[in-house]
């Protein structure tokens, strides 16, 4: 399902003429399999956050190549990557990224705006998954007016509405205290379970890892193991 | 992206700064206003001198002098033939044509007379083009006739004791003292004639009925001593003069120049054509098709194109001067839709993150600032219309006030002619639109990892 190869990325900094490189991922060489939750862990700066953003297409690795549902997606332009992002993949972020001047409702809804559904489609689909997620009677409600789990929740339901295969999740439960985290993995666990979703969650809390089917951890930008967890 | 999606979406991120959007839809509507009421004035006073220009039918009216001809035996003058060619053409109301009787007539009515020109019309034809009767009806049988407005006040009692300078006025008209105060419709005139015969003058007269009266000319300039004949009354004025048209002959004229004038059976040549078209948009296409067939003419609009041409040169600096102000509008929109873009950076860099095209990023920016110059033109066409309206208004009662006259005619100084509107709801769209590239070009270049780390 996702397969890295040899995947490097530095930064550069400095002027021009005094370029320096950082190297921050070295030489990674993975392979994520249809219906698995992956966790990415590792200390601050080891890499596990760029991992994620050369599979979501917000950066271009400096070297190697990237393959998401036998594609080739290190090549891709912006536009594609678009495409891409809106067809195959879901995005879950610590800090929510929810739109503030929409309701939850609208923020639901967004993907399948900017895809161009039918707006009957749309309310279908969105109440469904508001009720799926516990918030039917929040869907009026700005991002300011809910509490962090309701809007992991909403963040969750904007992840799901495309159908994607692949969720992507930076510190899902970063922002949550430990009731709403333990209801959130559940969730995930469940969504896996009954719907096939593979998940590439980045985490440094051991909870989390421990759902996952397997745990990858970086050092200093380079996978120092890779093994499945005994039982989740 | 739908569009109902996207209209959707701007509303609602205008609604998120309504002061700022309202400043600039202002700024808009003002330079778009001040654009339309400078290029209105232009356009008043187009329409005042070539509605001057254009009384009556002579817009519509194409004359015809005559024909190139390739060859030498084809007469260049215009015949029956060519008058029925006219009236076939597409677009074609009818097609006036005379003869002129080529004498010096005179027409008397009892002790009065005056001279007169007389020609031979289809009355017809003329109705159609539009000859307008002030009094009485069209003539129905062939020695009836139809006079000029002024012919009466050309007819006086000639008399040995007043000398001819004293009975006319500095107009050319017969003093009122001197002038018929009867009416002569109804009445018969004698159309009088004089040939050179057989070495002597003969003078014969030709009675006729007068049954209308025509309209005054459009132009107070113009005096019409006219009588309109059938072309039974030539028939008979020709067979006294023995020549065509009833044309003089003079006593020193050579043999063969007499023998030229006398009518031997030749075609009718019309020496005052005019085709009168179905209305003024097909002047033009006329005009060019009587070029083409090789005929020599004349019409108002090639008169008109000069004066437009010189219009036209006036309406363009009025309107760059009016974009000034328009383009002062686009620097607002430029500066509302860049501080747009830089609120929404989160916004947009939460689309991009979850699948959001770089193209309908664009489009939404796009759209919003036209959609700013849309609503600024709106605003602005209406204010001027409401402004135009006030100028017109006004304006006669500033020329009482300052120059002590009273118009006698309404002048429109502003106009403002339903496709200048929409020039300027397009201008002002597309100017909008112009300011707002490069936000929207800025708003698909964000970065996404930026944008949601909140440090752009």
């Amino acid at each position: 399902m996702i397969k890295v190869e040899s995947l490097s990325h530095a930064f550069y900094v400095g002027k021009k003429n005094n370029r320096q490189e950082v190297p921050v991922l070295r030489d990674i060489n993975l392979q994520i399999q249809e219906g698995e939750i992956v966790s990415i862990v590792g200390r601050s700066g080891s890499g596990k956050s760029t991992l994620l953003n050369l599979m979501s297409g917000y950066i271009k690795p400096t070297q190697g190549d990237l393959y998401i549902n036998e594609e080739r997606v290190t090549e891709f332009k912006e536009s594609k990557w678009a495409d891409f992002r809106s067809e195959h993949l879901g995005f879950i972020f610590q800090s929510f990224q929810l739109i503030p001047s929409m309701t939850a409702y609208q923020n639901i809804e967004l993907p399948l705006v900017m895809k161009g559904i039918s707006e009957y489609e749309r309310k279908r689909r969105v109440d469904k998954l508001l009720e799926r997620v516990g918030l039917s009677d929040f869907r009026e409600h700005y991002p300011s007016e809910l509490s962090g789990g309701q809007q992991q929740r909403v963040s969750v339901a904007r992840a799901l509405i495309v159908n994607p295969p692949i969720i992507l999740a930076d510190e899902p439960t970063g922002s949550l205290d430990q009731e709403t985290e333990i209801e959130l993995l559940d969730f995930i666990q469940k969504l896996n379970k009954e719907e096939k979703i593979t998940f590439v969650i980045i985490t440094h809390d051991e909870e989390v890892a421990q759902i996952a089917d397997r745990t990858i951890r970086l050092e200093d930008g380079r996978l120092v193991s890779d093994r499945e967890e005994a039982a989740k | 992206m739908r569009w109902k999606d996207r209209l959707n979406f701007i509303r609602q991120n205008m609604k998120k700064n309504r002061s700022r959007v309202f400043m600039t839809v202002l700024a808009t509507s003002i330079g778009c206003a001040f654009l339309i009421v400078l290029a209105s004035v232009g356009f008043g006073a187009q329409r005042y001198i070539v509605n001057d220009l254009m009384q009556d039918r002579a817009i519509t009216e194409v004359t015809i002098y005559g024909k190139q001809t390739s060859e030498d035996s084809e007469s260049p003058e215009i015949t029956k033939e060519d008058i029925e060619t006219f009236k076939g053409m597409e677009n074609v109301k009818a097609v006036s044509h005379k003869m002129r009787v080529q004498n010096e007539p005179v027409v008397t009515n009892g002790e009065y007379s005056g001279s007169s020109t007389v020609s031979v019309v289809d009355f017809e034809s003329e109705e159609k083009a539009g000859l307008n009767l002030s009094s009485g009806r069209m003539p129905e049988a062939e020695n009836e006739v139809i006079i000029g407005h002024h012919l009466a006040q050309f007819m006086y009692k000639e008399s040995d004791e007043t000398a001819e300078a004293e009975v006319f006025n500095e107009e050319g008209l017969v003093k009122e003292e001197y002038q018929m105060d009867e009416d002569l419709i109804d009445k018969t005139v004698n159309i009088e004639l004089e040939q050179y015969k057989n070495g002597e003058w003969e003078r014969a007269s030709f009675p006729v009925k007068v049954v209308g009266v025509m309209e005054e000319p459009a132009r107070d300039w113009q005096k019409s001593n006219d009588v309109y004949i059938s072309e039974k009354v030539l028939e008979d004025i020709e067979a006294f003069t023995g020549t065509k048209y009833g044309a003089v002959i003079h006593p020193d004229m050579k043999e063969n120049e007499v023998e030229s004038l006398q009518r031997n059976g030749e075609e009718r040549i019309y020496n005052d054509v005019q085709v009168i078209a179905g209305d003024m948009e097909k002047v033009e296409s006329i005009s060019q098709h009587l070029k083409d067939e090789g005929y020599h003419i004349y019409s108002v609009t090639e008169e008109l194109d000069q004066v437009n041409i010189v219009f036209a040169v006036v309406k363009i600096g009025l309107i760059i001067v009016g974009t000034i102000a328009l383009l002062i509008a686009s620097i607002g929109i430029y500066n509302t839709m860049s501080m747009a873009v830089t609120e929404r950076t989160q916004d947009i860099g939460i689309m991009k993150a979850i699948g959001g095209h770089p193209r309908m990023i664009r489009s939404i920016f796009l759209m919003e600032s036209g959609y700013i110059g849309l609503m600024g033109a709106l605003v602005g066409v209406a204010v001027a219309y409401i402004i135009s309206a006030g100028i017109n208004m006004l304006l006669p009662i500033v020329i009482q006030q300052v120059f002590d006259q009273s118009l006698d005619k309404v002048i429109q100084l502003s106009y403002i002619p339903p496709y200048l509107a929409l020039i300027c709801v397009a201008l002002s769209i597309g100017v909008a639109m112009l300011s707002g590239l490069k936000p929207a070009k800025k708003a698909t270049k964000i970065d996404v990892l930026s944008a949601l780390r909140r440090d752009v």
